[in-house]
């Protein structure tokens, strides 16, 4: 600790010690003035650019902080506008998915026979010959209506009603007693059959099948009525819920396809 | 008296024209105001003793400065510039404290 002793021993210059002393000049006082003005200046400088330094970092943070305020600000709106349009973006799918539900329930409702139905339409009216009671040949049972229906689905109907029973994919074509029943409901004659199809198409394939041409048969060997009609227009109701209730079937697998 | 005009003008001279310090220059501020405070105690208490000498008073200050600038200026060049900043500082900051200390004794007996 040599160093240190020797500081805290001559603590002044050695030239004080080794300078002899001699009167003042006036060069040297004026020297001394200048030296101790420079000093002042240096120590004023050094407080200005001090105290200017600071200023200038204290503004720089301030901006900072301004910007990180403005950005946190920024990130909020954007996750806001992130919520909004999440939110409209499930919304819109969901009504899509509601549209398209509905287009489709739309479309096989109409299959099956759950909602109402228009179009071009074939009229079939057939009824049982006025001696049929006493020629049991004569009367219309529930096979010939089932040939009749089965000859107008295989020509090409999209819906068929018997009597204003719509007929669905599980409605049965029964006799009951003396007379027939369809969606359970007995039908009283004479059977108006109604069924949608292509005006090109559907009168033709029907008068070609083996139902028609049965039925032409009965009309001419057991004088049973047999009508067939076209109809621009013709309105076919919705079959009733009782005849398309399903209680044990379970669905699988629903497929978009 | 002079002292204090020269004080005076200094500072004076600072706050009105507040001239700006060269880029280059400015590590070497710090160091050149404690170096000149070094100087200004040491010519108070040489002052005191009856031994001042302006010739020595103002040689001793710009070799103190030169110096203490050259010492940083050096070490800034082998990057160890803020130690021997620190070094400079401890050392005329030691003289500083004991010239202080020597003043008090002489103007106050204590």
């Amino acid at each position: 600790m040599t160093l240190l002793q020797n500081i805290i021993d001559r603590p002044l210059d050695d030239d004080y010690y080794t300078h002899p002393t001699h009167a003042p000049t006036r060069r040297g006082r004026l020297a001394a003035v200048v030296v101790i003005a420079f000093i002042a200046l240096l120590m004023t400088l050094a407080v200005l650019q001090t105290r200017a330094a600071r200023p200038a970092a204290e503004t720089e943070r301030a901006v900072l902080i301004k910007q990180i305020d403005q950005r946190k600000r920024s990130i909020a709106l954007r996750q806001e506008e992130v919520g909004t349009l999440t939110t409209s973006v499930s919304r819109l799918r969901r009504e899509q998915s509601g549209a398209e539900a509905l287009a489709r329930a739309r479309e096989q409702g109409a299959v099956v026979g759950t909602v109402a139905v228009s179009g071009p339409a074939l009229r079939v009216v057939v009824d049982s010959a006025s001696d049929a009671d006493d020629r049991p040949e004569g009367r219309v049972r529930d096979k010939d209506l089932q040939l009749l229906v089965n000859g107008l689905w295989q020509s090409g109907a999209e819906a068929i009603v018997i009597n204003g029973n719509r007929l669905t994919a599980m409605s049965p074509i029964r006799a009951a007693g003396e007379g027939i029943t369809v969606n359970y409901r007995s039908l009283t004659s004479p059977y108006v059959v109604t069924a949608i199809g292509s005006p090109r198409t559907l009168p033709g394939n029907f008068i070609d099948t083996t139902a028609a041409q049965l039925w032409a048969g009965y009309k001419e060997n057991f004088d049973m009525r047999f009508d067939v009609t076209e109809r621009e227009e013709a309105t076919l109701p919705a079959a009733p819920r009782r005849a398309t209730t399903i209680r044990h079937a379970e669905v699988l697998e629903v497929s978009d396809k | 008296m002079i002292a204090v005009l020269g004080l005076v003008v200094g500072i004076a001279l600072g706050l009105v024209f507040q001239p700006t310090v060269p880029a280059g220059l400015q590590p070497y501020l710090p160091i050149a105001v404690v170096a000149a405070l070094d100087a200004v105690f040491g010519a108070i208490r040489a002052y005191l003793d009856g031994r001042f000498d302006d010739k020595v008073f103002v040689v001793s200050f710009i070799s103190n400065v030169l110096i203490a600038a050259l010492i940083v200026f050096v070490g800034d060049q082998l990057g160890v510039g803020s130690q021997l900043s620190t070094g400079v500082i401890v050392v005329l900051g030691i003289r500083i404290f004991s010239n202080a200390a020597a003043i008090r004794r002489h103007l106050f007996h204590a």
